[in-house]
């Protein structure tokens, strides 16, 4: 099997999935989803690559997927996930009992379909990313009887178990309220217009909030800006939230940070083009704005992690490991921003400590 | 003086070390034994003459080390005092303890070592050592010779000024205690135990200089204390102290000097973990006691010999 570029970036959705698998084992998160759909990475995973190859593919997949973490990955992981889980109940509980919509830039093997549709019954769904990451995550779904009963899904007359059937079985899956579909995200307002997308389920006429957690970063910067482009003008009453790293800018120094990742990610052939184009806190809030964005927020973990969690569950988590170094921590977590932006009536923010 | 047998085996390991060629699991154990023999002899609180060279954490770069050497002279040309943190992140935690046991046993009196937080059994299971062993030899022996050193490894050192009594830097890895007064008083703790979770030999290892506040603080690593400016000065004042040398702290710059140049922070592990991109430093310590920081970059050499990881950083992706 050839690797390709856009495998190289699906492949990133393994390691935050790996941080979340972490982060539950270790007691930060709970994530009663998680399980099920670990699983069914493992069993369909697999079915990409050669019969012959397939046990060496699986026996990689768990390793990776369940490597040990040091405490400063969770800790960042755990952030990540309840600063994204605090800003979408912000956007939820101001539409509670009102059609409201979530499309989730490439949402992986993220779990937050499972656990919010029962709960808002008039929340639309939508999930986009690669064909062979939805495939997965499909299948993963029609496997399992929890995540069919969250989503309301009919049992699958067959689901396919050699590469033969994987390689012809359809990758999306719709329901009334749920669509996890296959798109570049770089056609978006090129080859894939407005309809394609309403095709698909998406709604342009209710509350959408749009999440990209680490997802446009790995988009030329004018790809990102014409998606985000796309939905502001498409949808009247919109949000958006964007998790990723941020380079630094300036001299040397200010950039050092950035160069190592940027080196680093290169031997995984992971390469991050708006890295510092959106590198400071100030570049990103102008990207935003610059797109005619008014209510534009962002912040960085380290700043989001100091103010944004209560006490008691400071007192938990900085129990659960001893964090050895901290000013590596505040170097890590300086360099992740968290953007949140509306256009419309309504916006969000951290209602309550976590 | 190390007996002949000893000093081979040490200039045979070191070269190996150096080579990036496995050390017999035997040969670490007779090493640690040695190690032990040598440390116990040493007192909680090291007296150490100038000139003398202060290293920061090292953290199992021994790359860097090496390049440290390189930069500042190999012992016994130049003197130095390591303070700790040894072992843990980097991927060559053990060579780089192995090569500072060698020095440290053919040259006793040329090189110094004090204990880091990270020199303990609990700390090592969780931040890459206890791993690494179990990877290079298949089972737990080498890490378990090791942390019995650790437990020997003296708490801190006292540099004298040139005016002998007066004057003189105390050097420790993490920082002060609220139970700790007088240097004297470090010397009465029994040191010959895994680091403890609470009391003064968990503070000396753990605590931070901070400063935004005045006297302690809670610390947010869960171990030791944040200490401020008033008790920096008291405590230099009431021990007649020039300066503390810690590290514990990663620096982008590889040294800070604090609280009007009475405490500075040494780090000594360049692009730390691979990923900070901060450079290291070691402090320079003249018979006057004036003080020379040499800064130095990291290098990426391969050892191919070894089996081990790629220097691959994890990162939120």
């Amino acid at each position: 099997m050839v690797r390709t570029q856009d495998d190289v970036i699906r492949s990133t959705d393994l390691d935050a999935l790996s941080c979340r698998v972490a982060c539950v084992s270790k007691g930060y998160l709970e994530d009663e989803f998680l399980k099920p759909i670990v699983s069914g990475l493992i069993k369909f995973q697999p079915l990409y690559s050669a019969p012959n190859t397939q046990f060496v593919v699986t026996r990689n997949l768990k390793k990776q997927l369940f490597q040990a973490k040091l405490p400063i990955i969770s800790r960042g992981s755990y952030i990540r996930v309840k600063s994204i889980d605090c800003l979408v109940d912000s956007f939820l509980s101001q539409h509670e009992g009102t059609p409201c919509q979530i499309v989730s830039l490439g949402s992986g093997s993220e779990t937050r379909p499972f656990k919010l549709l029962p709960k808002y019954p008039e929340l639309n769904y939508v999930e986009i990313d690669f064909a062979k990451s939805v495939k997965v995550k499909k299948y993963s779904i029609l496997a399992d009887a929890v995540l069919r009963s969250r989503l309301g899904v009919e049992a699958a007359e067959t689901i396919p178990s050699t590469y033969d059937e994987f390689a012809v079985a359809s990758p999306d899956l719709h329901t009334e309220n749920y669509h996890l579909f296959s798109l570049d995200l770089r056609s978006i307002d090129r080859t894939c217009s407005k309809q394609t997308l309403e095709d698909n389920g998406v709604k342009f006429d209710v509350p959408t909030l749009i999440l990209s957690e680490c997802v446009l970063c790995y988009l030329e910067p004018e790809d990102s800006n014409r998606v985000l482009s796309f939905f502001l003008r498409e949808i009247p009453d919109g949000s958006v939230i964007v998790y990723e790293p941020m380079g630094g800018e300036g001299d040397d120094n200010g950039k050092m940070f950035g160069k190592v990742m940027e080196a680093n990610l290169a031997t995984r052939n992971i390469s991050l083009p708006s890295l510092f184009t959106f590198g400071t806190l100030a570049r990103q809030s102008s990207r935003f704005e610059r797109l005619g964005i008014k209510k534009v927020k962002c912040l960085n973990m380290e700043t989001i992690f100091d103010n944004w969690i209560s006490p008691e569950t400071m007192r938990r988590i900085s129990r659960l490991e001893l964090l050895d170094e901290t000013e590596e921590w505040k170097l890590l977590s300086e360099h992740y921003c968290l953007c949140y932006c509306t256009w419309g009536s309504f916006a969000i923010d951290k209602k309550i400590s976590m | 003086m190390p007996s002949l047998s000893t000093v081979l085996t040490a200039t045979r390991i070191i070269q190996d070390v150096k080579r990036c060629i496995v050390i017999p699991e035997n040969d670490v154990r007779q090493l640690c034994f040695l190690s032990q023999e040598l440390l116990m002899q040493e007192s909680n609180i090291q007296l150490i003459d100038t000139p003398i060279t202060i290293c920061g954490d090292i953290h199992g770069q021994l790359h860097d080390l090496l390049t440290l050497f390189r930069i500042a002279k190999d012992p016994p040309e130049t003197k130095y005092l390591f303070l700790g943190d040894f072992v843990d992140r980097g991927f060559y935690s053990l060579e780089t303890f192995l090569l500072l046991l060698c020095y440290k046993v053919r040259y006793p009196d040329r090189i110094f070592l004090i204990r880091g937080n990270h020199e303990s059994r609990q700390i090592t299971s969780v931040y890459g050592f206890y791993d690494e062993c179990l990877r290079k030899y298949g089972n737990a022996n080498v890490w378990r010779y090791c942390c019995d050193v650790f437990d020997y490894i003296s708490l801190g050192a006292y540099i004298m000024g040139a005016s002998g009594e007066s004057g003189g830097v105390f050097c420790i890895h993490g920082g002060l205690s609220p139970a700790v007064e007088k240097i004297d008083e470090i010397r009465l703790i029994d040191r010959k135990q895994e680091v403890p979770h609470d009391g003064s030999m968990c503070d000396l290892l753990w605590s931070d200089p901070e400063e935004n506040i005045p006297a302690w603080a809670i610390s947010p690593r869960g171990a030791g204390y944040l200490f401020g400016y008033d008790e920096t000065k008291k405590f230099l004042h009431r021990n007649n102290l020039s300066l503390i040398a810690r590290a514990h702290q990663l620096v982008m710059e590889g040294y800070k000097e604090v609280f009007d140049h009475g405490l500075v922070t040494v780090w000594s592990a360049p692009n730390y973990c691979y990923r900070c991109g901060n450079v290291a430093a070691v402090l320079t310590l003249s018979d006057d006691l004036e003080r020379t920081y040499t800064v130095f970059d990291s290098v990426l050499q391969d050892c191919n010999e070894i089996p081990s990881k790629k220097p691959v950083a994890d990162y939120f992706i």
